[in-house]
């Protein structure tokens, strides 16, 4: 499915920024930054170390206030909203997230039904029902009551995938959410988000440090450079030699996926 | 060539200070409810013929009160540098160690039980302070797992510890409260009735400290790199933290023994030489000794000019500008 | 589905929910239980001793004069202090542990004590005429400055090292403005002021009691409300606001909840160290959870035990005399903290 806005009726947006400038600790990172999310896509943000997809991933979340422009969710500037509001429709899950030692898979879950019952009321049926669904989805129904660091590296990913799940937000954005995980977990996440996504009609937003891992699992890739988007369409268009080259400061060939036809680069070596 | 401006930039930087740690001393001692001028300090200190009245406030009076507080500066100067390079942390001070509420149990335990006493309290005090700063250094060492602790174990058995030290200092006080009056000064650091007898215990402490610490240079910088690179490089990282460690607390309680529980300056002197030479302990420690040597009278000749018949402790006067300029550091540093 | 999830790789073991449960309650009945141990003891206890059947008259109207005022009028608030006192200084360490995610962000650690003795120290030695009733919040007015300072400060900055050390530094500061009032102060109002600073319990009667009363009725609720808010923070800061939460605003508001919990105390029995810092460990440790619904009342309840328990030690260890039961929480609960964190393993950016 090719990103070509001008020929196909308008999509729904689920999050838009425009003209957006971030600094983060003082310097600024991206100046000017547009781009829009259509709902149900997978969109996936890559580029080398400090090109500032991690920061627009926290700007579009709205972790990080903008010095100018703004983020749009729904249609309205994000962060005029109150912040539970935007937690029912958005989910964020960060780089590395840490938890208490000894919480278990439940726990952690029931704690993303905040956004919908806030600090005093108890948890209704709608609740628990929405983290039975929580688990479920993430396959571990069965590990409910496991201490989260008994779990291997994927199945912990997951419960937190899960968390997000439970807030009932049609919209996640996740942090390199396969950056420390073994290969096997890492493709099981993809996977699953996926899956999220053709079943439920999820949005997501991830930020992948690999290339191909992007290519193969995202519709539409958006490459940053210096804080700014350099290539923005389908895996297969914006995975070139060239952009390798200027960006990624490698030379690599491009071949296509010889199981699924998805676009492949080889780097070979660095310039 | 950056290394060439760098080494201008610390020569510059030391030789100024030096002069400007004399030109304070010569201040600091024509300081005082007999005012004298610069001219007749120096002609006194040259032993040029001067009134006698004046060589006597300049020599029995005056000048033990400076170089005790040159040399109690310096210490505590160069002990702050040093913690600051082992815990890799730019906010420890000297008296995290322990050291300093150790010194001063020490001296207020001996004053609580020598008031009333034989013998003239006066002299012994810094040499049971200066035992108990070495003792609760010790303990907090080796409390927080020697050197396997690593600094952060270090730094909060030290804070712990401390609490500990300053709750039973406060009992201590409360049993015996004649030894109050006394103890005032040693709790929050004082150059008041400072003579030669004191200095004569602090200066070889002094000779001897001082140089070990400078000498240890080479190994701050390498322990400011990570655990396993220090390592890699074949340095005995537990045997230098430790050492370094033990040279810190000798110069606190050294310090703290003879002027009390002075807080502020081993934090803010080396600040102040980082920003000047650097990163590098070699140019570090030197300037941080001199700078410490130098806040350390400033602050005393504040303390006695500020109100005008009253001399503050000087630790007052360096809690006073010290904390200010703390939060201002904190504020400043980043993560 | 297309996607094959890989499924669990062993049966699911017994879950810790039922053991965390019955770890609960047996800490809670434990507690309970104790806590109406030292008080029977309390009153008991003591010149003069007392026996359970005169124990029993006096508490049912009855018994000898002096005894009867011993008991009700010295004993009794003491022990009802202590109580009240215990639990306020848990949950005050409980609460900053908690929302600044750091086993050691304790009110004596980040300068919330101190600023709250500094304030009662200035009214009491400059015999400034201020209202009973109005010290408990002006001491609160002094942690809640330290510790407002210590957060805006910490914003920057997030690791534990450099909170302790800006705290450390604070009360450094605190300490030695402590110190310069003494030198202020008549003799009298330093022997008072420095058994102020050790936190005792002593000769604390009704009126000490009513002081604090209010303060408990209305913190101590409130700190327990405040339990799913503390479990999303262990989250972390950017999973904490991802969920709706704002998390400055809550920050600030547990650290005011943390220094009314504790100015209260200290306006009343002067700083008592290591009870906030201790208690919240012990539980944390005891019921193997950090689950804020758990571990908040389990504080409260452990401290109320561990500071009577104390207090009783303190008053008869060394009958007649008497110690100040700071001097007690400060050299058994010390060394106490240095040994539980022995364990800990601290992740530093060095040990990778």
């Amino acid at each position: 499915m090719t990103h070509q806005e001008a020929h196909q009726p308008e999509k729904q947006l689920a999050l838009e920024a425009d003209e957006l400038s971030l600094s983060y600790g003082g310097y600024p990172i991206v100046e000017g930054l547009s781009l829009s999310i259509e709902v149900a896509s997978v969109t996936a943000l890559v580029g080398p170390n400090g090109s500032g997809k991690s920061t627009v991933l926290k700007g579009l979340a709205r972790m990080l206030p903008p010095h100018r422009g703004a983020v749009y969710l729904d249609g309205h500037v994000i962060t005029q909203m109150p912040t539970r509001e935007v937690a029912q429709r958005l989910a964020i899950l960060p780089q590395g997230p840490r938890a208490p030692e000894e919480i278990t898979v439940g726990e952690l879950v029931e704690q993303g039904r905040y956004p919908h019952v806030g600090p005093f009321r108890m948890l209704e049926k709608r609740d628990h029902a929405a983290i039975e669904y929580a688990l479920e989805q993430t396959q571990l129904s069965a590990l409910r009551n496991r201490p989260l660091d008994s779990l291997s590296g994927g199945e912990r990913q997951r419960a937190w995938i899960a968390l997000a799940l439970a807030q009932e937000a049609p919209l996640l954005l996740l942090d390199e959410p396969t950056t420390f995980l073994d290969v096997a977990h890492q493709l099981e996440i993809l996977a699953l988000i996926r899956e999220l996504n053709r079943a439920q009609g999820m949005t997501f937003v991830l930020v992948l440090h690999d290339l191909n891992q992007a290519a193969r699992y995202a519709d539409r890739m958006i490459a940053m450079h210096a804080g700014r988007i350099v290539a923005d369409g389908a895996p297969s268009e914006v995975l070139s030699e060239r952009l390798l080259e200027d960006v990624f400061h490698v030379r690599a060939h491009i071949m296509t996926h010889p199981v699924d036809g998805t676009p492949v680069c080889l780097p070979y070596e660095a310039i | 060539m950056i290394q060439f401006t760098g080494a201008r930039r610390f020569q510059a930087a030391l030789i100024l200070s030096i002069v400007l740690l004399a030109a304070l001393c010569i201040l600091h001692i024509s300081v005082g409810t007999v005012q004298l001028t610069p001219a007749q300090v120096i002609a006194s200190l040259l032993n040029r013929p001067v009134e006698p009245y004046d060589r006597i406030i300049v020599w029995d009076l005056r000048l033990p009160r400076t170089l005790i507080a040159l040399a109690s500066g310096a210490m505590l100067g160069l002990s702050g540098a040093i913690l600051q390079f082992i815990m890799r942390n730019p906010l420890a001070e000297p008296d995290m160690t322990g050291a300093t509420s150790g010194a001063v149990l020490g001296a207020v335990l001996w004053l609580a039980s020598a008031s009333g006493g034989t013998g003239d309290p006066g002299v012994l005090v810094p040499w049971v302070a200066l035992l108990g700063g070495l003792v609760a250094g010790i303990a907090i060492y080796a409390a927080s797992g020697g050197p396997a602790g690593g600094p952060t174990r270090l730094i909060m058995t030290g804070l712990l510890i401390s609490i500990m030290l300053r709750s039973v200092t406060s009992m201590v006080l409360v049993i015996q409260q004649q030894a109050v009056g006394s103890a005032i000064g040693w709790l929050i650091g004082s150059l008041n009735g400072r003579v030669w007898v004191h200095w004569d215990i602090l200066w070889p402490w002094a000779a001897v400290t001082i140089p070990l610490g400078l000498m240890s240079a080479r190994w701050a910088n390498a322990l400011q790199l990570g655990d396993m690179t220090v390592k890699g490089l074949g340095v005995p990282l537990g045997r230098a933290r430790a050492w370094l460690f033990f040279v810190a607390i000798a110069l606190t309680a050294g310090a703290v023994a003879i002027v009390g529980g002075i807080a502020f300056l081993g934090l803010i002197v080396p600040h102040i030489a980082r920003r000047i030479v650097g990163v590098d302990a070699r140019r570090v420690f030197p300037l941080s000794v001199v700078l410490g040597a130098a806040l350390m009278v400033l602050a005393d000749i504040i303390a006695q000019t500020a109100i005008h018949t009253v001399t503050l402790p000087v630790g007052a006067v360096l809690a006073i500008f010290g904390a200010p300029f703390f939060l201002y550091l904190v504020q400043r540093s980043r993560a | 589905m297309s996607s094959q999830l890989r499924s669990p790789d062993a049966p699911a073991i017994t879950s810790p929910a039922p053991a965390r449960g019955r770890r609960l309650w047996a800490v809670t009945c434990a507690s309970a239980a104790g806590i109406l141990i030292i008080g029977i003891l309390d009153l008991v206890i003591g010149t003069p001793r007392l026996s359970p059947q005169e124990l029993w008259l006096i508490v049912s109207g009855g018994g000898p004069g002096i005894a009867r005022v011993i008991v009700l009028q010295l004993r009794l608030p003491r022990f009802v202090l202590g109580v009240l006192a215990g639990a306020m200084l848990a949950l005050s360490g409980a609460l900053l542990q908690g929302s600044l995610r750091n086993p050691l962000a304790g009110p004596e650690l980040l300068g919330v004590s101190a600023g709250a003795t500094v304030v009662v120290a200035a009214i009491t030695i400059l015999h400034l005429s201020v209202l009973l009733v109005l010290i408990p919040w002006l001491a609160l007015a002094g942690g809640v400055i330290a510790g407002i300072a210590i957060i805006l400060f910490m914003r920057q900055r997030h690791d534990s090292t450099t909170l302790l050390l800006t705290g450390a530094a604070m009360s450094a500061l605190l300490n030695a403005a402590v110190i310069v009032l003494i030198s202020y102060g008549s003799q009298a109002d330093i022997s008072l002021l420095f058994l102020f600073l050790v936190g005792s319990l002593a000769n604390r009667t009704w009126m000490d009691v009513q002081l604090v009363l209010p303060w408990a009725i209305v913190c101590i609720p409130l700190a327990l409300s405040f339990s799913r808010l503390l479990n999303i923070m262990q989250l972390g800061d950017d999973v904490a606001r991802g969920l709706g939460l704002s998390l400055e605003r809550q920050r600030v508001f547990l650290l005011l909840l943390a220094s009314a919990l504790v100015a209260a105390v200290v306006a009343v029995c002067g700083p008592i160290s290591f009870v906030a810092l201790l208690v919240p460990q012990l539980v944390r440790r005891m019921l193997r959870t950090s689950d804020a619904r758990m571990v908040l009342p389990s504080s409260a309840l452990a401290g109320a035990l561990l500071l009577t328990a104390a207090d009783l030690l303190a008053r008869q260890l060394f009958a007649p005399q008497e110690l100040p039961v700071g001097i007690f929480t400060a050299l058994i609960g010390g060394p106490a903290l240095i040994a539980l964190l022995r364990g800990t393993h601290y992740r530093t950016r060095d040990t990778v």
